[in-house]
């Protein structure tokens, strides 16, 4: 087995210490940090998002994951900077205005850091103006709602209208999400994307984000 | 005015088994072990950081949640139990730092804290409406029984602001996250009591806490 499927593997049963270890071993054997990351850490992630969709692991398990990811990141990603990664995207993630339910927005989060992509969390509750402010500050690829009560879903129409007034609507792709949302709101509001989970969330955001 | 009672006398506890439930970690899990280690680790700064406080009040209710409700003498009991914003900061704090699994432990093991306090305040319910000859005929649940902004008449009838620091968003959430609000339709019969979450009534059908009861 490779270094970077040895790692893959550690990292899908969560062993952040083992994971840790072979990142510091690939770099001192003079692995592309990019290599690293992608065959190594994302690609696990990816495998676990996978099997989540598949109902093979539960929340739990996703979680250990994503953890000892970041626990490889930390030591990584001094590396990746030395060589100019680019991040697979930008992403601005938020809780909508009213609502302060974040544990869904969290595992976005988590999912979309797992998918490569570099992440401004504006947190629950968040104005209109957070998100476009955030994005546009940041040049973001992507914003991403979450919304948990029917009657905070508005306003997630509330952000599109806003982008649209100042003609900024093409510049962002727009993702909901949250259990009451679906896809026939997300179409109704003038969303880009709706996917029920945060793997797939994750899945469709990367895909959107390099098709552009 | 009607007469408002604080109540910060709990003393919240907590079940692992039904925590680690309530993540979706069961016991074949093969991290189930290293789940509950982390659980142990948690748990005595999860019960030192919450700070329950609850607040009740009799109150008449406004129009357009009349309509939705049956009441018998036009008045309901308002309950706002809150264990302050201390566990969501802590939850955060280890999700912004990458340690999901903690934060997430940290996230259900609050709303454990926060049942166990309805746990505790049942009773006493039933103590004070003893003393009012009066019995619940009904708990009514935002959105599916009453409409959410029963949440801001509940908020408003307790003064929830200025006796426990409650606020309220537009969305008419309450302030910290962690807190809940009981609605309960009020009986001239005082031998009736209908006090507990009825499961039938959610449609949160993979809810791991889910009990149907008997009909
Ligand atoms: C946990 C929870 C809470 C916790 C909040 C914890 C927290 N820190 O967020 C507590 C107990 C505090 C709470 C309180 C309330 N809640 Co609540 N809550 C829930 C519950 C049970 C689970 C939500 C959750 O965290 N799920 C786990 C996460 C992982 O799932 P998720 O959020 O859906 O996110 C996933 C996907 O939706 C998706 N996703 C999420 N965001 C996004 C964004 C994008 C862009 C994409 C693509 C995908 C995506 O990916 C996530 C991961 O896979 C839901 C029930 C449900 N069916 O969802 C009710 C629920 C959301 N709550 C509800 C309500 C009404 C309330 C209350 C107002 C009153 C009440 N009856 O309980 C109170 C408010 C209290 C207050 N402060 O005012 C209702 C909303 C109903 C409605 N139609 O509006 C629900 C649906 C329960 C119900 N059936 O009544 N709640």
């Amino acid at each position: 087995m490779s270094l970077t499927q040895e790692m893959s593997e550690f990292l899908q049963k969560g062993r952040a210490k083992n994971v840790k270890a072979l990142v510091q071993q690939a770099i001192d054997e003079g692995m592309d940090p990019k290599i690293i990351l992608n065959e190594g850490l994302l690609s696990g992630m990816m495998t676990i998002g996978e099997k989540f969709k598949n109902n093979e692991v539960f929340v739990p398990e996703v979680l250990v994951a994503a953890r000892a990811m970041n626990a490889g990141l930390t030591i990584l990603e001094p590396k990746l900077v030395e060589v100019g990664n680019e991040p697979v995207g930008k992403a601005v993630v938020g809780t909508v205005k009213g609502d302060l339910h974040d544990i869904g927005k969290n595992l976005v989060v988590m999912m979309l850091k797992g998918a490569g992509m570099e992440i401004y969390d504006i947190g629950v509750d968040a104005e209109p103006d957070a998100f476009i402010e955030k994005a546009e500050e940041v040049n973001a690829d992507i914003i991403c709602m979450s919304a948990l009560l029917t009657t905070t879903m508005p306003n997630m129409k509330n952000v599109i209208d806003t982008l649209q007034e100042r003609g900024l609507r093409d510049k962002y792709i727009v993702m909901v999400g949250g259990a009451p949302v679906n896809d026939s709101f997300a179409e109704q509001i003038g969303a880009d994307y709706y996917t029920p989970d945060a793997a797939t969330c994750a899945e469709t955001a990367k895909a959107a984000v390099t098709e552009r | 005015m009607s007469h408002i009672i604080v109540r910060t006398d709990f003393s919240v506890s907590l079940t692992k088994e039904n925590i680690l439930k309530q993540i979706n970690c069961f016991e074949d899990s093969p991290i189930y072990e290293e789940v509950q280690d982390e659980y142990d680790e948690l748990e005595a700064t999860v019960l030192g950081l919450a700070q329950p406080k609850a607040v009740v009040a009799m109150s008449h209710v406004e129009k357009d949640f009349a309509s939705k409700v049956q009441l018998e003498d036009g008045r309901v009991l308002y309950a706002i139990t809150t264990i302050g914003k201390g566990l969501s900061e802590l939850s955060d704090s280890f999700f912004k730092k990458g340690d999901y699994l903690k934060g997430m432990l940290a996230d259900a093991m609050a709303d454990g804290c926060l049942f166990s306090m309805e746990n505790e305040l049942m009773p006493w319910i039933k103590e004070y409406c003893k003393e009012q000859k009066i019995g619940i005929m009904h708990r009514y649940e935002a959105p599916h029984d009453i409409p959410m902004i029963s949440q801001r008449y509940a908020y408003e009838a307790t003064k929830a602001n200025e006796k426990i620091g409650i606020s309220i968003t537009s969305g008419y959430m309450l302030d910290p996250v962690k807190t809940n609000c009981l609605v309960f339709g009020i009986s001239k019969d005082m031998n009736v009591f209908h006090l507990e979450h009825d499961c039938r009534k959610c449609e949160r059908y993979d809810c791991p806490l889910r009990t149907i009861p008997e009909v």
